[in-house]
């Protein structure tokens, strides 16, 4: 049989309509969409990524501004119904303002919700200018107070009176491209050396495996912390941030490699490599075209559980110090601000609100991987 | 199997001989040395003693070349076990680590005991009752000690026991007991203490080990042999403990090689915030400071041991599952 | 020709007193057991022929209890340092006024003020028994001070303004210090930390390093691991006190009120055990100090420091506690932890600097910076108030750095210079030296790129720098100045400023009070470690030969200085001092933000004699000198 031939036959075959038969990436969304939990993170994955680019636009506050009436002001609800002058209730999104005093001997704040006081809310108000997307300035916001002097904190403020919703908001941008570039870093290194290590197998395998074995054998914070001492500190915030993400990704690939390694080893000397070879196709046209589209699915699963790790990794970065530098902000610089005994007793929400973000995303991203793996192997059972 | 250990202790000569010059350059990555830090306490003072800094860069040796003090290292430990000296602390390394490795071991093996405890049943129910609610429960659970990042949870259990049980918070043992003897009372307080380090550092390990045993006993579960097995008649729990369970088992041997510098790298910081007399708060110390034979010895010992502990594991491996000596 | 101005202060007048009674003197039980069991020698024995009768704070104490503090695992030696390390020669008095008698029962001063006589306590002891006499001081003097290898570089305290001091021995008990020519600002120095020099090195214990004293000495150096040589080995046994070494010999006898029995850094307590032969007593004849024992327990992490406080063990602490950041949860949980607060007058000249790299090696910042317009404009665009509100819970007034209010060397024109808060001002100076803006609204330096000065930044001294900077970097901001942060840690910071490798930093800067004399570091150029806003400058001022020549305007500043040191008289000293900082507001060197209001210390309830408000400042290094005399009330640690 010639090569030809048989591309032909498989064009046949795929012109034949037999609904019945399903494709391997329609069994796998079929399969994944039984898996409840992870159908519902796909979403959750997706609003955080979608909050990541329209950060600007749906933060209700400039992150960066700070306030002096409002340093750890509390969260502040949201009230539907507001007395209006003849002291009748009506419907009106609103907050209510905040009264702070001073208790200058105990160095202390206190915020009394005013109930008098009404800050009409609502949707895609004026605000502080910004460029939409990098590119469209406007000043719109999605949400927040309609008179634009006026301040509302929904998840209250931190130590300089700055909208904490809106620091995390925009920190999900960081947090979650981190966990992108970092994996797409992994996936490269990670895909060839482990491919290259479980085709050929043989003194390069071994070379490959020893390299992985010697990176894990070394303790990853040691290692982040002499790369991370060693960026130089006039570089631009966001260089550093780069090579932050570099750093992280470290972690990232020998997993994946090993992974891919095995796949590889299991796979060579099945019927269907074996007759590509037969058949003259060149190695790069095997992996191409039959190793890869076999396991892609894996590898997509293992990526995806590989993102949370790499967002937690940024997290004890930032607790050590290093890294990200002001004025950028992740969810692993909100976290680190808020790690003392001084937040948990005088502003709890500081830690609660970048906590449980970190920790629903963490979780929604490790649901997806888990759905994705489980669903990855259609032909099982 | 001889051959395969051999050839797998042959393999780690090289690997622990990289690990050595790569361990140098990470700690002499960062610029400056110990001594600026020495400068920049002393500043507390008022004044400035910069002689005093100039005459103590010679005395450790910090002008010299890098391969130079590569080497003196090097010799010391291969030829007389000498790690060199902390300038922190002023006293030889050997003398400052080892009863702190001696605690950073104990607390892996309490941790790993931990994990397997949890992470066993948990796994196996988890796969046999796939999609059940009490699967979706221990996802969920497995996956929160995943997603909540250590050191937080540290804290917040520190504050938690301080605040509600009233603990002495902090430490291994309460401040009364810290210069006493061993005695009952002492190793009593030490278990009121110790359980919180090894369940922070334990849920992240568990939950994933939890993960796996899941996914590898899920794999086992539907194999001929089982159906077979279970055609024959034979019950349920047997069936599942004779042979998926030990297959899935190998992933918990495996925990053996990484519990290690997990445990000494990522949870310097849960060690740091709960002030445990374990490796992490006196490595991370070290590396902050640059001091820069104790940063080494402490990564270099810890990286050996981890390369040990994966051949153990991998030797544990073998000897359980023959398949792999053979690969 | 001396002509004697005796000091003789009421209190050494008790103590003679006090000394005619044979045997009138008291010892804490814990002693009086061991001279019972015969380990130790009466307490007559032990006490110098004149003690040293105490000026306590409130009242006689009694005996017992053990003072806990926490301590960070490295690095943080300043921690015993102040609170039994400085007991000098001579000491301040507790609210920083005079200068009063100590290890020294008095002295006599020439009338130039270029030599001093002190005569010591006849019968005076190490804490290891062995008798302290002008050997020990002779000792420390020629063989160590006067020796190249071991003192490469003179402390400042013991160089007068035409160099080094010679001191001899006119008896066992009196030594001159002969420093020829006036040096009056000495006693002062002596006072502060660094005069801890010429008392502590007991010879009977460190001549056994040198080979001059011990034919063996290459035995010892072999048997210790970490040393090469003798100098080496006197180095470790012979630490300077801020450094870790000191505290890690406890083999090294002292006059300190307690001494060390375990190393620091080797296990996870430290513990000062009261040092049996201290030289002091209350005006009840009972020998100081009154609580048995001081323990530091090791810590990693500042925020288990607080939990403790919360949890009552802590006895008497205000090192990284007293920050206003921790004050609301500090008051919170007084009932609990059963402490009570105390003022800590940490008063320097300012607590958040911009220091400017006035020396810049770069031609074109160097321009900019050097303008004076330049520093005037970024000055008024600083929201000071603002800064104090959101970091400092209003606790302290926008200000220049400058001597504060209260100290005789204050004027409010150096304090408040352009603090008043105006963009307009700040433009129109600006606008003098960088008028054209970019596209964004910033700056254009005058090669025609955006002006941009990268500030650094370490979270120091619990005062929120990295906040702070966020906001300083916002009003730059708002006058079209670009400034960028960098967040490092404080040696890293330390390397880059003292290498002049820099744009600017923020700091703070003593000088706030009567150490404006000595430590004039933010008024005249001076080598640093921890301001730098002119190295080249000060380099020359030290020798002409090395780093670059200054302006006249610099250059007359160094010459006054110089006539401050070199003065005899307080009042001399004083107008000599004013001028120096006339001309140096003038100069407007630094940007001073912030002067803070006093901050604050807990002491747990029955604490007693604590000083309040307690002075302390870079070189004082308080509350050290009047440990000794805090007791409990009862006699022991409350529950």
């Amino acid at each position: 049989m010639t090569a030809i031939d048989s591309a032909s036959e498989v064009q046949a075959a795929e012109s034949v309509k037999t609904p019945d038969l399903l494709g391997p990436w329609a069994l796998m969304w079929r399969q994944f969409r039984r898996h409840k939990i992870a159908y519902f993170s796909l979403f959750i994955v997706g609003f955080v990524y979608f909050v990541a680019l329209f950060g600007e636009f749906l933060s209700p506050a400039d992150y960066l501004k700070t306030n002096t009436r409002a340093p750890f002001a509390p969260p502040q609800g949201i009230h539907f119904l507001a007395p209006d002058e003849d002291g009748d209730s009506r419907f009106l999104l609103h907050a209510r303002g905040l009264k702070m005093e001073i208790d200058r001997e105990a160095m202390r704040r206190h915020f009394v919700e005013d109930p008098e006081k009404v800050i009409p809310l609502g949707f895609f108000v004026k605000g502080h200018e910004y460029k939409l997307l990098w590119l469209m300035p406007t000043n719109r916001h999605f949400f927040g107070p309609i008179d634009p002097k006026q301040k509302v904190y929904f998840l209250g403020a931190d130590r300089l009176g700055r909208d904490i919703l809106s620091r995390i908001i925009m920190g999900t941008r960081i947090s979650m491209s981190i966990g992108l570039v970092g994996v797409a870093v992994s996936l490269i290194v990670g895909v060839s050396l482990g491919g290259i290590s479980g085709y050929y197998g043989g003194w390069i395998d071994n070379l490959i495996q020893r390299v992985i074995e010697f990176l894990r054998s070394i303790p990853t914070i040691p290692l982040w912390m002499g790369l991370a001492a060693a960026i130089p500190l006039d570089w631009p915030p966001l260089r550093t941030y780069f090579v932050v993400t570099l750093i992280v990704s470290m972690i990232g690939w020998t997993t994946l490699a090993r992974e891919v390694r095995g796949k590889f080893l299991s796979l060579r000397h099945e019927d269907f490599v074996v007759a590509a070879r037969l058949d003259g196709l060149s190695d790069w046209e095997i992996i191409r075209k039959h190793l890869v589209p076999s396991f892609a699915s894996h590898i997509i699963a293992s990526l995806t559980l590989a993102v949370p790790l790499m967002i937690l990794a940024e997290t004890s970065l930032s607790f050590l110090g290093i890294g990200l530098q002001p004025p950028i902000v992740s969810w692993g610089t909100l976290l680190k601000e808020a790690q003392n005994i001084r937040t948990i007793i005088e502003a709890p929400w500081l830690l609660i609100a970048p906590g449980t973000t970190i920790v629903v995303a963490v979780l929604a991203l490790n649901f997806l991987g888990d759905g994705l793996r489980d669903a990855a192997d259609p032909y099982a059972n | 199997m001889i051959g395969f250990i051999l050839r797998r202790v042959l393999y780690m000569v090289p690997t622990v001989f990289l690990v050595s010059i790569v361990t140098f350059i990470i700690i002499q990555l960062p610029p400056g040395d110990y001594l600026d830090t020495l400068a920049a306490e002393m500043g507390e003072a008022g004044a400035d003693n910069t002689a005093v800094v100039e005459q103590l860069r010679e005395q450790y040796g910090l002008g010299q070349p890098i391969y130079l003090q590569y080497w003196k290292w090097m010799s010391g430990i291969l030829l007389e076990g000498d790690f060199g000296i902390s300038f922190e602390k002023n006293l030889p390394v050997t003398d400052v680590i080892w009863d702190r490795l001696g605690w950073t071991f104990a607390i892996s093996l309490l941790t790993l005991g931990f994990i397997w405890i949890v992470a066993l049943p948990i796994g196996i129910y988890s796969a046999v009752r796939k999609y059940s609610v009490g699967d979706y429960v221990a996802t969920l659970l497995g996956f929160i000690g995943l997603a909540v990042p250590n050191f937080l949870l540290a804290l917040v259990m520190m504050y938690v026991a301080f605040k509600y049980f009233g603990q002495s918070v902090g430490g291994l043992v309460s401040p009364e007991y810290l210069d006493q003897p061993w005695s009952w009372a002492k190793f009593a307080n030490l278990l009121q203490h110790i359980w919180m380090p090894v369940f922070v550092v334990g849920t992240s390990g568990a939950a994933a080990l939890i993960r796996i045993m899941r996914a590898n006993l899920l794999d086992e579960l539907y194999r001929p042999y089982v159906v077979t097995a279970r055609a024959k008649g034979m019950s349920e729990f047997q069936l599942l403990m004779r042979y998926p369970v030990r297959v899935a088992l190998n992933p918990f041997i495996s925990t053996i090689g990484w519990i290690l510098p997990t445990l000494v790298s990522g949870e310097i910081i849960v060690a740091v915030v709960m002030n445990l007399p374990t490796t992490g708060p006196l490595l991370l110390r070290a590396l902050l400071v640059q001091d820069m034979y104790l940063a080494g010895s402490l990564i270099l010992i810890v990286s050996m041991l981890t390369v040990i502990g994966t051949l153990l594991s991998d030797v544990l491996l073998a000897w359980v599952d023959p398949r792999i000596r053979y690969q | 020709m001396l002509t004697k101005r005796k000091w003789t202060t009421l209190a050494s007048v008790i103590a003679i007193a006090v000394a005619g009674q044979a045997a009138a003197w008291e010892e804490a039980p814990q002693l009086a057991e061991q001279v019972a069991a015969g380990s130790l020698p009466p307490v007559d024995e032990r006490l110098p022929a004149e003690p040293l009768l105490m000026d306590v704070i409130e009242g006689p104490g009694e005996y017992g209890g053990t003072l806990r503090r926490a301590i960070l695992g490295g690095g943080d030696q300043h921690n015993m340092v102040r609170t039994i390390g400085s007991d000098n020669m001579v000491r301040w008095s507790p609210d920083w006024s005079e200068v009063r008698p100590n290890i020294a029962k008095s002295w006599d001063v020439s009338d130039d003020a270029s030599k001093f006589t002190f005569h010591l306590r006849e019968g005076m002891k190490w804490s290891d028994g062995a008798p302290f006499t002008a050997d020990d001081i002779m000792f420390w003097y020629e063989d160590v001070f006067s020796d190249a290898a071991l003192t490469p570089n003179k402390d400042s305290t013991f160089v007068g303004p035409v160099g080094p001091v010679k001191i001899s021995k006119i008896d066992d008990v009196t030594v001159e210090f002969d420093f020829g020519a006036p040096n009056g600002l000495f006693l002062q120095a002596l006072a502060y930390g660094f005069g801890y020099h010429a008392t502590a090195y007991p010879k009977h214990y460190l001549s056994q390093f040198m080979p001059k004293y011990n034919d063996d000495v290459q035995a010892l150096v072999e048997a210790e691991p970490t040393v090469g040589d003798w100098v080496q080995l006197f180095n470790l046994k012979a630490g300077p006190m801020d450094t870790p070494l000191f505290w890690q010999n406890p083999d090294r006898p002292t006059l300190h009120a307690w001494h060390l029995t375990n190393a620091y850094g080797a296990t996870d307590r430290v513990i000062a055990e009261r040092n049996p032969y201290y030289y002091k007593v209350d005006s009840q004849g009972q020998q100081l100090p009154y609580i048995d024992r001081i323990t530091y327990d090791q810590v990693e992490d500042v925020e288990t420091i607080l939990l403790k406080a919360f949890n009552g063990e802590i006895d008497y602490m205000l090192r990284h506690l007293g920050r206003p950041s921790n004050k609301a949860s500090l008051t919170d949980n007084m009932e609990r932890g059963k402490y009570g607060f105390f003022d800590v007058g940490d008063l320097p000249a300012n607590i958040m600097i911009l220091m400017m790299n006035l020396n810049h090696t770069d031609p074109l910042k160097r321009e900019v910076i050097n303008n004076k317009d330049f520093r005037i404009g970024v000055s008024h665009a600083m929201n000071r108030q603002e800064v104090i509100d959101l970091l400092y819970f209003g606790a302290g007034t926008p200000a220049q750095t400058a001597p504060r209010e209260g100290s005789d060397l204050y004027k409010e024109e150096y304090a408040k210079q352009y603090t008043e808060y105006d963009t307009d001002l700040a433009n129109a100076y600006l606008d003098k030296v960088l008028p054209e803006k970019d596209a964004d609204g910033y700056r254009l330096g005058p090669d025609g790129e955006r002006f941009t000065m990268v500030f650094l930044v370490a979270d120091v001294f619990g005062l929120q720098y990295p906040d702070a900077m966020e906001l300083i970097a916002g009003y730059a901001a708002d006058v079209g100045l670009d400034f960028q942060i960098r967040t490092t840690d404080r040696s890293r910071l330390i390397e880059l400023h003292t290498s002049n490798d820099f744009d600017a930093y923020l700091w703070n800067c003593s000088g706030g009070q009567a150490d404006a004399y000595l430590t004039p570091i933010c008024y005249v150029p001076t080598i640093s470690n921890s301001v730098s806003w002119a190295r080249e400058w000060a380099a020359w001022g030290v020798d002409p030969s090395t780093g670059e020549e200054p302006p006249q305007e610099v250059k007359d500043i160094f010459d006054t200085y110089n006539q401050v040191r070199s003065a005899a008289t307080p009042e001399a000293q004083k107008e000599l001092m004013q001028k120096v900082l006339d001309m140096a507001a003038e100069q407007f060197f630094t940007i001073g933000m912030v002067q803070n209001d006093p901050v604050f210390g807990i002491a747990r309830n029955n604490v007693r004699n604590v000083p309040n408000p307690l002075p302390i400042a870079g070189q004082l290094w308080f509350p050290a000198p009047y440990t000794a005399q805090m007791y409990f009330e009862g006699g022991t640690n409350l529950p």
